[in-house]
């Protein structure tokens, strides 16, 4: 073939990837005689865009895959895309906004048609972009989190946990982006500082010896407290433990306890004690045995728990309200500027506000059944951390064992201290575009989870048609947990996948010894 | 294996490990890399609302100064972001981003890739990756004009036959395939891309290709043809031992090179990986080349110094302390004539005691015999000092210049100095030369 006068990447780029492609030169060559590699691509966001970021870790992936393939391994590049929940649901109720329209307008089944028409639509732009770039994926593998295969694999891997005692349903504090109207994971919070005002707000003592001076940045949640607390070591309030103050505006009396929780030195010692909104309030009450109220609706604004004139007021108006109020009754001490951290979703920049709901929780500190098939007894906190620090025997060499490493090692670290102060996983949103959770209600409200609605109804002794499934749908990394497995084949039989031969070495196998069949 | 950002370890890599050792009792993946953080050349983190982002579709196709504008404005949540953002383009990308092709900017990523945690992306790396490509571009249609026909020969593998620079290509050869190795065992990509980059650039086209052309024009039609199949069978190896970083450009010229040197197959990305082989390592070539091109280095420095043209012809007189010094020159001649652009190599006893400045190179004591034409040079060299103080005067004046100097930018102003002081030195070093040239 005649050489080019100069190089033109161009013409050369466009010649070669469609014959790789076509070729077939990237699929592994299912050899079981020498070692498998495997890589997993962490799926991007299936409607996004290649960013710099992305080139930069492509690139390495596919040195690694071509130097792997080349020296004759059995190679694979498992890549595909993600459904990501929040992003690609935001996306499509903007373009629904710009149209005059809304989500709810639309309805839940015509909303979800619309965001999988978006995805066809714009689904192939990032591997369009992957394959510019060069990467030599096996794209006749390609996999969606919300494919059939994988959403199979999510809808095994909750029913499991569930039955294993490993997820729950309860009633806890999440942050809540009210905008948005779902649950986000302390992951999806930006806390940054901004100013603010710290205010001193007076309580009078029920035994009308005077006032008890509280601090807060939040007054408008004064409605919704429980308790005033102090430093059990602070003396200029040692005399006041135990009494009760009046609640302002509220007319309620509520005690003034002590908790080594509070920081003497924060405002003026003395803080109150809002445990429906306000996550350290929650676990301070819970040591006190304090019920919490709820005093805001889910888009934030004032419930029939607060006094009649500030209902459904929205909670900067209600600021207003409370502030007004109080100091017309001479009641606000002191308003200084102050330096605070403000939790934002950051997806929306919306303050998030904790919100006391029911939500699916996976549990990372509760024991695993007795009769695990790998891990009796173990709970999912304690696999992770052996995973790392220990070593886990390996299935598939007698006495071997196996171990992640974290390059550069330091990583592992940061690994490790999130892992030893980890909280049970919120796992449900309060979303349309992903996984529904699968749970039925019967009118009664008993729960069950099960496959599919027929298996519940079954199971509740109900005709399908009574039931109802609930209306959360997962955090979009349950489906991105069972990446590794789920898109070799998970649970297929042994033989109908490549990757009882790619695993062995780099990933999870799909046949489990002892069943002889997958997982 | 996974390469992943450390923002998602806590997301997605703890929960990836959970989930699938839970349910298969075997681990995802054994080795997590994460990769470091991508930020701009000035080490801020890109962002929209910075207008420092930087499409990678845009590095690999080119782009013009208008498209980067309107890209980089659009979808702004604040709209007084506007002005800044658009006058920052207009400065940065005042040409716009020329196309680099995806070969380059995998290859400037790689070479960025250090175990660090943030990584400064410069658009300048880009430009020197494109000329790495040109050059390994280039040195393949050497290959192909010099090996037209298809010549593999009989490769003995042993090296039988081959002169001393092919021994010695090969033997380097096996070092990069050992680097590359080991520092892609490390996950060092940045190291390896180096270890690739310096055997093309400064080895095989700096050296071996001038080599080369000295054995094609006078070696032996056996050396001849052991060259021709040097040529080929290392640039074979190379494209191979380059393409996972550089793949496109490697496929394109394997079709071509692949063939010449007996290799079948339809694409370079299934051919095997090369591995370095001990038994081809040759420590006494590698020693007797690093020896010559410490001598052409040499005789290049005293060129410079000497202020030859590059195309002058000149002598090379050299002295060897012993006899096998004196062995070595009289082999490598032909090597020394080529590269350092020589007319000949004397080897004497004693270099003469003259005013041209000698080099010590090895074992050798170096100088270059010129011929002047005493009047044409005294001229010159009038010429040059005129054009000099020329020059100097009109910095001079601009300096004495107390408006210049009061209102011009300080960092000007300093330039200026510098420029004057430069002039000065140049200047006493030409009046020298002409000095002597009288005496």
């Amino acid at each position: 073939m005649e050489l080019a006068k100069s190089f033109e990447p161009r013409a050369i780029e466009a010649r070669w990837y469609p014959f790789w492609e076509a070729h077939g030169l990237f699929k592994p060559s299912l050899r079981d005689d020498v070692p498998a590699y495997c890589i997993q691509l962490p799926p991007p966001n299936v409607t996004g865009t290649l960013h710099m970021g992305h080139a930069f870790q492509q690139t390495l992936m596919d040195i690694l895959v071509r130097w792997h393939r080349m020296r004759g391994d059995n190679t694979l590049w498992q890549v595909g895309t993600d459904h990501a929940g929040i992003a690609t649901q935001i996306v499509v109720e903007n373009q629904l906004r710009a149209e005059g329209r809304s989500r709810r307008e639309l309805g839940r089944v015509r909303f979800v048609e619309r965001v999988w028409a978006w995805k066809q639509a714009s689904g192939s732009t990032i591997t369009n972009q992957m394959r510019r770039l060069g990467a030599s994926a096996d794209w006749a593998r390609e996999r969606f989190t919300m494919d059939e295969g994988l959403s199979n694999a999510v809808l095994e891997t909750f029913v499991r946990l569930y039955e294993d005692g490993l997820i729950y349903r309860g009633k806890r504090l999440v942050n809540w982006d009210p905008l948005l109207g779902t649950a986000v994971s302390d992951l999806e919070v930006e806390n940054e500082e901004e100013n603010g005002t710290l205010w001193e707000l007076r309580y009078p003592l029920v035994d009308q010896t005077g006032f008890i001076t509280v601090a807060t940045t939040r007054p408008e949640t004064m409605l919704g407290d429980v308790a005033v607390a102090v430093n059990p070591d602070d003396e200029r309030y040692a005399a006041l433990v135990g009494k009760q103050a009046e609640l302002p505006l509220a007319g309620r009396r509520i005690p003034i306890i002590a908790d080594a929780a509070v920081d003497k030195q924060f405002g003026t010692g003395a803080v109150k004690i809002t445990p429906a909104h306000d996550f350290n309030d929650f676990e301070l009450a819970q040591r006190h045995g304090l019920v919490p109220l709820e005093i805001f609706t889910l888009d934030a604004k004032l419930n029939a728990n607060a006094p009649e004139p500030y209902r459904g007021l929205d909670r900067y108006a209600a600021r207003k309200a409370v502030l007004a109020d109080l100091r017309a009754a001479g009641l606000v001490a002191a308003e200084k500027p102050h330096r605070m951290v403000v939790p934002r979703c950051e997806r929306t920049g919306e303050v998030v506000e904790p919100m006391l709901t029911d939500q699916w929780f996976v549990a990372m500190t509760r024991q695993a059944p007795a009769n695990h098939p790998y891990f009796p007894n173990k709970s999912l906190q304690e696999l992770c951390l052996a995973a790392v620090n220990s070593s886990l025997p390996d299935l598939d060499r007698p006495q071997g064992e196996v171990r992640v490493r974290f390059v550069p090692e330091h990583w592992s670290s940061t690994y490790n201290n999130w892992l030893n102060n980890v909280h049970d996983w919120c796992i449900s949103r309060q979303l349309w575009w992903g996984h529904r959770i699968p749970a039925w209600y019967d009118e009664a409200g008993n729960v069950v989870v099960a496959r599919n609605a027929a298996e519940a109804a079954a199971r509740l002794n109900k005709p399908v048609g009574t039931l109802r499934q609930d209306e959360d749908v997962l955090d979009t990394w349950f489906s991105s947990a069972l990446w590794c497995h789920s898109t070799l084949g998970w649970r297929k039989k042994p033989g109908s996948c490549a990757c009882s031969c790619l695993h062995r070495c780099s990933s999870p196998a799909s046949t489990s010894s002892s069943s002889g069949s997958c997982a | 294996m996974l390469v992943t950002g450390f923002d998602i370890i806590f997301f997605w890599v703890v929960r990836m490990i959970m989930m699938t050792t839970h349910f298969t009792g075997r681990l995802p993946f054994r080795d997590v890399y994460i990769n470091a953080l991508v930020r701009d050349e000035d080490g801020q983190k890109m962002s929209k609302s910075k207008g420092n982002i930087i499409d990678p579709l845009d590095l690999i196709d080119g782009a013009g100064l208008e498209a980067l504008v309107a890209k980089q404005t659009s979808g702004l949540v604040l709209e007084k972001q506007r002005e800044a953002i658009e006058k920052r383009t207009r400065r940065q990308f005042a040409q716009g981003i020329p196309a680099f092709g995806a070969d380059a900017v995998r290859f400037t990523f790689a070479s960025l890739a250090t175990l660090g945690r943030t990584l400064d992306f410069d658009l300048k790396r880009c430009e020197g990756y494109r000329n790495f490509c040109n050059k390994l571009w280039n040195a393949a249609r050497f290959v192909l004009m010099n090996v037209a026909s298809a010549e593999p020969g009989q490769d003995h593998g042993d090296g039988a036959g081959l002169a001393l620079a092919d021994r010695w290509i090969v033997s380097r050869l096996q070092e990069a395939e050992a680097l590359v190795a080991t520092h892609l065992e490390a996950y060092r990509f940045d190291l390896a891309a180096r270890a690739v980059y310096e055997f093309v650039w400064d080895e095989y086209c700096d050296w071996y290709l001038e080599f080369a052309k000295v054995e094609l024009a006078e070696g032996s039609p056996e050396q001849q043809g052991a060259t021709r199949r040097t040529l080929v069978r290392v640039l074979e190896v190379v494209l191979r031992l380059a393409h996972p970083f550089v793949p496109f450009i490697t496929e394109e010229l394997w079709q071509s090179i692949g063939p010449l040197a007996g290799k079948e197959g339809i694409s370079i990305s299934t051919q095997p990986f090369p591995l370095a082989q001990a038994e081809r390592r040759d420590a006494a070539a590698e020693a007797k080349i690093a020896r010559l091109q410490a001598r052409v280095l040499a005789v290049r420095a005293l060129r410079g110094a000497m202020n030859l043209s590059p195309a002058a012809r000149v002598a090379l007189w050299a002295e060897p302390d012993s006899a096998d010094e004196r062995a070595s020159l009289a082999a490598t001649t032909p090597y020394m004539l080529a590269l350092a652009k020589l007319s000949e190599v004397r080897i004497i006893d004693t270099l003469p005691q003259t005013d041209a400045p000698v080099v010590v190179a090895g074992a050798s004591k170096l100088m270059l015999h010129v011929e002047v034409d005493r009047a044409a040079e005294r001229e010159r060299l009038a010429k040059d000092i005129a054009r000099h103080q020329a020059e100097a005067a009109q910095v001079r004046t601009q300096l004495a210049n107390e408006a210049f100097v009061a209102r011009a930018p300080a960092r000007i102003v300093e330039q200026r100095r510098a420029q004057l002081a430069d002039l000065d030195a140049t200047l006493q070093k030409l009046e020298e030369q002409l000095k002597r040239l009288a005496a």
